[in-house]
C-alpha cells in the first residue's frame, strides 16, 4: 500500500469520480430514476400526445391517417345531446359520490379503530366491496336493480306493502330502478359509494391510528368526551389526509367508466352517460378515435384543477 | 353515572357497524344465496329471494367452472397480477428510493410531477393506447395489459415509497456505508427490509388495480381465453339481454371471499403504508 | 507517525463554508476530540474524514493513501453514530458481524464468529448477541456500536458524539470506558462532540473548531490555560473566562483565579475592587457575580471561589479581590487573538 499505487487526484476538484460507479451518488441516483421516468415517457406522455393529436384530427379506426381538423372534434361532439349529459353528469356523479364517501368513510374508519368482540371478521364483511372487482361488484347490483325480480322490490312489495297496485309506491309491481332517470343516477351512485367507502376508510384509518396518543390522553385529562374528542381533535387532525384520500377517490370517481358501462350503458337514453363511456361508445365502439379522445380531453381540466389543489396542500403540509 | 355512557356507547357502535355491515356486505350474501337458486326458483315474482323456496343447486356452479372458461379467467388475472406487481417493484422502489434520498431537493419536485402523472386517467389515454397496442401487434395479448397497467401503479406506488424511504434514518445508510456497503448494498440490505410494509402495500395496491381494470381489458382484449376476470365474466355470462344470473352471481362472490380475507390478512400493514407513505410522505 | 493527515480541507454546502481551511495531523494510537458548539462544522470534518461527503477542496490523507474520491468502505475507518445507527432488522449478533462480512470477506464462517464473540466479549455485551436493538437499553446500544466499529479492526475510529444519548450518570461510567479501551486497544479514535468536559477528560489533543474554522489545536491543559483567542477563552471553561475591555485590549481571566486579595501572592498580581452583587452557593464552591471598579458596571465578573476559601462574603459590599499576572490574558480588541503569542 503505497501511494504510488494510487491514481493522483486533482485536490481542487468540486465533482469527483470514485473508481466505483456503485458508490457514486448521483451515477446510482440516476440509474435507479431512469427507468421510471423513461417507462412514464413513453407510455403515459407519448399517448398523452397522441390523445391530443387525435382529439384535432379526422382518425377513425378504419382511416388511421390523421388530417388535421382543428377544434372541429371538439365542437362536434359539444353539439351532441349524449355529450352534453355526459358532462353534466360525470360532475354530477363525482360531486354527490364523494360527499357520500367521505360522511361514510369517516365513520367506518372511527368504527374500525375501535376495539370490540368479532373484529377481525366485521372487518372483513367491510372490506369486501372492495376486494370485488368493480365489475363484478356492480353485476350484483345489476341483479338487485332488476326490473322485473329485484329483491330490494320484492322487501318493499312483500314485506313493507310499499309497492304494488294501491300501495305507496304503486300501482306497479316493480321500481325498474334503472329505467328511470332519477333511480338509474341514484343505482350509479350508490354503487361508487359502496365500493369506494372501504378504500377510503383504509386511508382514513391509517390518519387516525397515527394521532400520537399523548393528545388523546390529553383531551380526555380535559374532560372531553367521546364525540368531542372525534370532531374537535381528531377530524381536524386527521383533514390533511382525509383532503387527499378525497382528492384520490375523485380521481378514481371521475375517470371510471365500470359501474356506468355495466349498471346502465349510459341509459335510460342519456340519463346516466359520463364522459369516460360516451368516449368509449364514441372513440372505440362508434369507431372516431378523433371524437372519443376529443370527448375524453374534458376530462382533463378537471384533473388539472385536482392537481393544484393537491400541490397546494403538499406545500401547506410541508410547511407544518 | 360511570356505566351508562359506557354502555349508551356499546349500543351506539353496535348500531353502526350492523348498519355497515348491512350495507357493505349483504349483498354478497344475497349474491351467495342466488348463486344455488334453481331458476325456478329465482324467476318467480312472488318467491322470497333470500330463501331456498325449492331446493338449491350446484347446476349454475358447475356452468360456471365447466362451460366457461372461468379458471382461465382466473389464471389471466393473477398472471398479469404477479407481472405487473414485479414490474411496478422493479420501476417505483429504485425511483422512489433515488427521488427520496439520491437527488435532494431536485428530487422533491420530479417526486411531485410523478405524482401527478397518476392523475392521468385511463380513460384520457385509451384510445391512443389502443392504436399504440395495436401498432405493437399485442392486440388479444395479456402483454398489452402487462405493459399498460403500470402507466396506473408506478406513479402512485413511487410516491408512496417515497414517504417509506424519507422515513428511514439517514444515519442507517452511513452506517452502511462505512461498514463496507457500497450504495446498492446498502440500499438492499438495510432499506429494502425495513420497508417491508411498504412493499407490502404496493402490492395490494398494484393487485387490485389490476384485478378491477376494466377499460384497458376491455379495449385491447377481444378474445375470450385472453380475457381477466374483469371483462371475462360480464361478456362470457352476459349473451345479449340473456343473463347467466346465479353464475354470474356466484362468479363474484368466489373471487371477493379469498380476495377479501387476504386484504384482512394485510390490512394493518396496510394502513400502516399509508401512515409512512401518505402522511409523512 | 501521523495516521491521518487533513491538508488544507474545505467543504462548501451552496453558499456555506461548512469546513474552511482545516489541516490536522492525528499521530497513531492518539485520541483526538474536534470540539465546537453545533454549526461549527466539526461534524462534517469528521463526516470528510469518514468518506460519507468528499471535500470541495484539499486531501484527506489515512494511512499513507489519498483518501479522495474513494467512499466509505474502502478507507479502513468505523464510525459510530450519534443515533448509533444499529440496524433494528438485525440481531445484535447479525449487526456485528455486518460490517465483517462486507469488510473481510477472506474470513471464515468460524473465524467471522470468533471475531463477532471476541468483540462482543469486549464491550461485555456477549449474553445479549440474539437480542433485537430495540430491546436493548440506550447503554448496551452504545455498546453494540462500539462492538460493530471495532470487530473489523479500523486503522481509524469516527465516534460523532457517541454519549449525547446517554443520561447523565451513564455518560460519565461509558466516558471511562470508552477512554479505557482506546487505550487498551490503542486505536486511533477522533471524537467529536460539543461539550467541553467530555473534551478535556477524553482527549489526548483538542481541536477547537468555530465556523468551519481550527481556532486551536493542543493538549487540554494547553487550550484550558493558554486560549489563542477569545472564542476558545470563553467556549471553555465553566463559568467561562472573564474579560474586561481596557483601551487597547481584552483582559481575560479565569474566575478560580479571582480570589480575595489575601489569598493571592501580593507581589506579581493586579488587584480590583470587586463589588458584589449576588452570591451562589454550589456546594464544593461559591460563585460570586459582580463588577470591578473602573470597567462598566455591564461587563459582568465573576469569582469561583473553592471551599477552602472561607472569607466572610456579602452581597452589596466591596472587596479587594486580586489575579496573579501569571493568569491574566490579554487579547486583541478587533480580531480577539492573544497579545502576548500565547505565552504568560
Amino acid at each position: 500500500m503505497t501511494s504510488a499505487s494510487v491514481p493522483q487526484s486533482n485536490t481542487t476538484t468540486r465533482s469527483w469520480f470514485p473508481r466505483n460507479l456503485w458508490d457514486n451518488e448521483r451515477a446510482v441516483g440516476v440509474m435507479f430514476l431512469l427507468p421510471a421516468v423513461l417507462y412514464i415517457v413513453l407510455l403515459v406522455g407519448l399517448p398523452f400526445l397522441i390523445a391530443i393529436l387525435f382529439s384535432v384530427s379526422d382518425v377513425t379506426v378504419g382511416d388511421t391517417s390523421l388530417d388535421f381538423v382543428g377544434t372541429e372534434n371538439f365542437s362536434d361532439v359539444a353539439t351532441v345531446d349524449g355529450f352534453q349529459y355526459a358532462l353534466a353528469n360525470s360532475f354530477k356523479f363525482t360531486i354527490i359520490s364523494q360527499i357520500g364517501i367521505i360522511i361514510m368513510a369517516n365513520i367506518l374508519a372511527v368504527i374500525l379503530t375501535q376495539q370490540f368482540r368479532g373484529k377481525w371478521f366485521v372487518r372483513f364483511l367491510l372490506i369486501l366491496p372492495w376486494a370485488t372487482p368493480v365489475a363484478l361488484g356492480t353485476i350484483g347490483w345489476l341483479w338487485f336493480f332488476d326490473s322485473a325480480f329485484s329483491p330490494i322490490d320484492w322487501v318493499l312489495r312483500e314485506v313493507f306493502g310499499l309497492l304494488g297496485p294501491g300501495t305507496l309506491l304503486g300501482p306497479a309491481k316493480n321500481i325498474v330502478w334503472l329505467g328511470k332517470p332519477e333511480l338509474a343516477q341514484f343505482a350509479v351512485i350508490l354503487v361508487q359509494v359502496w365500493r369506494m367507502t372501504p378504500l377510503a376508510a383504509v386511508i382514513l384509518m391509517a390518519g387516525l391510528t397515527s394521532i400520537p396518543q399523548d393528545i388523546l390522553d390529553q383531551a380526555e385529562v380535559d374532560g372531553s368526551r367521546f364525540f368531542r374528542t372525534l370532531f374537535r381533535v381528531k377530524l381536524p387532525m386527521i383533514l390533511p389526509i382525509m383532503i387527499i384520500s378525497l382528492l384520490f377517490s375523485t380521481i378514481f370517481t371521475f375517470g371510471d367508466m365500470t359501474v356506468v358501462f355495466i349498471l346502465t350503458r349510459g341509459g335510460p337514453v342519456y340519463y346516466t352517460q359520463i364522459l369516460p363511456t360516451w368516449s368509449f361508445f364514441v372513440g372505440i365502439q362508434g369507431g372516431d378515435l378523433g371524437q372519443g379522445a376529443a370527448i375524453a380531453m374534458f376530462l382533463f381540466p378537471l384533473l388539472l384543477a385536482v392537481a393544484v389543489v393537491m400541490l397546494r396542500i403538499a406545500r401547506r403540509t410541508e410547511v407544518n | 353515572m360511570q356505566t351508562a355512557p359506557s354502555s349508551n356507547r356499546r349500543i351506539g357502535l353496535w348500531a353502526a357497524i350492523s348498519f355497515f355491515v348491512f350495507f357493505a356486505a349483504s349483498p354478497f350474501l344475497c349474491m351467495a344465496i342466488m348463486a344455488f337458486k334453481d331458476s325456478a326458483d329465482l324467476y318467480r315474482k312472488a318467491n322470497n329471494p333470500f330463501f331456498y323456496n325449492l331446493s338449491p343447486t350446484l347446476e349454475h356452479v358447475e356452468l360456471l367452472f365447466n362451460d366457461t372458461p372461468y379458471l382461465l379467467f382466473i389464471q389471466n388475472s393473477l398472471l398479469v397480477g404477479i407481472a405487473v406487481v414485479i414490474i411496478t417493484l422493479t420501476l417505483a422502489v429504485p425511483a422512489a428510493y433515488a427521488l427520496a434520498r439520491l437527488t435532494g431537493r431536485w428530487g422533491e419536485r420530479a417526486g411531485i410531477l410523478i405524482f401527478l402523472v397518476y392523475l392521468v386517467p385511463p380513460t384520457l389515454l385509451f384510445i391512443p393506447m389502443f392504436r399504440i397496442i395495436v401498432a405493437l401487434g399485442l392486440r388479444n395479448n395479456l402483454l398489452s395489459l402487462i405493459i399498460t397497467y403500470p402507466t396506473i401503479t408506478v406513479p402512485f406506488c413511487t410516491w408512496l415509497l417515497m414517504g417509506f424511504f424519507k422515513a428511514i434514518p439517514r444515519e442507517l445508510e452511513e452506517a452502511a456505508l462505512v461498514d463496507g456497503q457500497h450504495r446498492i448494498g446498502a440500499f438492499l440490505r438495510v432499506i429494502m427490509p425495513l420497508s417491508l410494509p411498504g412493499v407490502i402495500s404496493v402490492i395490494v395496491f398494484t393487485f387490485t388495480l389490476t384485478l378491477h381494470e376494466f377499460i384497458y381489458a376491455m379495449t385491447f382484449i377481444s378474445s375470450s381465453a385472453q380475457r381477466t376476470i374483469s371483462v371475462g365474466i360480464p361478456t362470457e355470462l352476459v349473451r345479449g339481454d340473456v343473463f347467466f344470473w346465479q353464475s354470474l352471481l356466484a362468479a363474484a362472490v368466489i373471487i371477493a371471499i379469498p380476495v377479501g380475507l387476504i386484504y384482512n390478512l394485510f390490512l394493518n400493514r396496510l394502513v400502516q403504508g399509508f401512515t409512512m407513505g401518505a402522511v409523512k410522505g | 507517525m501521523s495516521v491521518v493527515e487533513i491538508k488544507d480541507v474545505a467543504k462548501q454546502f451552496g453558499d456555506v463554508r461548512a469546513v474552511d481551511g482545516v489541516s490536522l495531523q492525528i499521530s497513531t494510537g492518539e485520541f483526538l476530540v474536534i470540539l465546537g458548539p453545533s454549526g461549527c462544522g466539526k461534524t462534517t470534518l469528521m463526516r470528510l474524514v469518514a468518506g460519507l461527503e468528499q471535500p470541495s477542496h484539499g486531501e484527506i490523507w489515512i494511512g499513507d493513501r489519498n483518501m479522495n474520491g474513494l467512499p466509505p468502505r474502502m478507507r479502513q475507518i468505523a464510525m459510530v453514530f450519534q443515533s448509533y445507527a444499529l440496524y433494528p432488522h438485525m440481531s445484535v449478533y447479525q449487526n456485528i458481524a455486518f460490517p465483517l462480512k462486507a469488510k473481510r470477506q477472506e474470513l471464515s464462517k468460524v473465524e467471522r464468529d470468533e471475531k463477532v464473540h471476541q468483540a462482543a466479549a469486549m464491550v461485555s455485551i456477549g449474553h445479549l448477541l440474539s437480542r433485537k436493538p430495540r430491546q436493548l437499553s440506550g447503554g448496551e446500544r452504545q455498546r453494540v456500536a462500539i462492538a460493530r466499529a471495532l470487530v473489523t479492526e479500523p486503522m481509524v475510529l469516527l465516534l460523532d458524539e457517541p454519549l449525547s444519548n446517554l443520561d447523565a450518570k451513564l455518560r460519565a461510567a461509558a466516558r471511562d470506558e470508552l477512554k479505557e479501551f482506546q487505550r487498551r486497544l490503542g486505536i486511533t479514535t477522533i471524537f467529536v462532540t460539543h461539550d467541553q468536559v467530555e473534551a478535556m477528560g477524553l482527549g489526548d489533543r483538542i481541536v477547537v473548531m468555530e465556523s468551519g474554522k481550527v481556532q486551536q489545536i493542543g493538549t487540554p491543559q494547553a487550550i484550558y490555560d493558554d486560549p489563542d483567542n477569545t472564542f476558545v477563552a470563553t467556549f471553555l471553561g465553566s463559568p467561562s473566562m472573564n474579560l474586561l475591555p481596557t483601551d487597547h485590549y481584552e483582559l481575560g481571566f479565569r474566575p478560580e483565579h479571582f480570589l480575595p486579595a489575601t489569598r493571592v501572592d501580593g507581589s506579581d498580581s493586579i488587584k480590583f475592587t470587586f463589588h458584589v452583587k449576588r452570591v451562589e452557593y454550589l456546594g464544593s464552591d461559591r460563585l460570586l457575580y459582580g463588577f470591578v471598579d473602573g470597567f462598566p458596571e455591564t461587563s459582568l465578573t465573576l469569582a469561583k471561589l473553592p471551599i477552602s476559601v472561607d472569607d466572610p462574603v456579602e452581597v452589596g459590599s466591596s472587596y479587594e479581590f486580586a489575579v496573579r499576572n501569571l493568569a491574566i490574558k490579554r487579547f486583541d480588541k478587533e480580531s480577539g487573538l492573544r497579545w502576548d503569542g500565547g505565552k504568560s
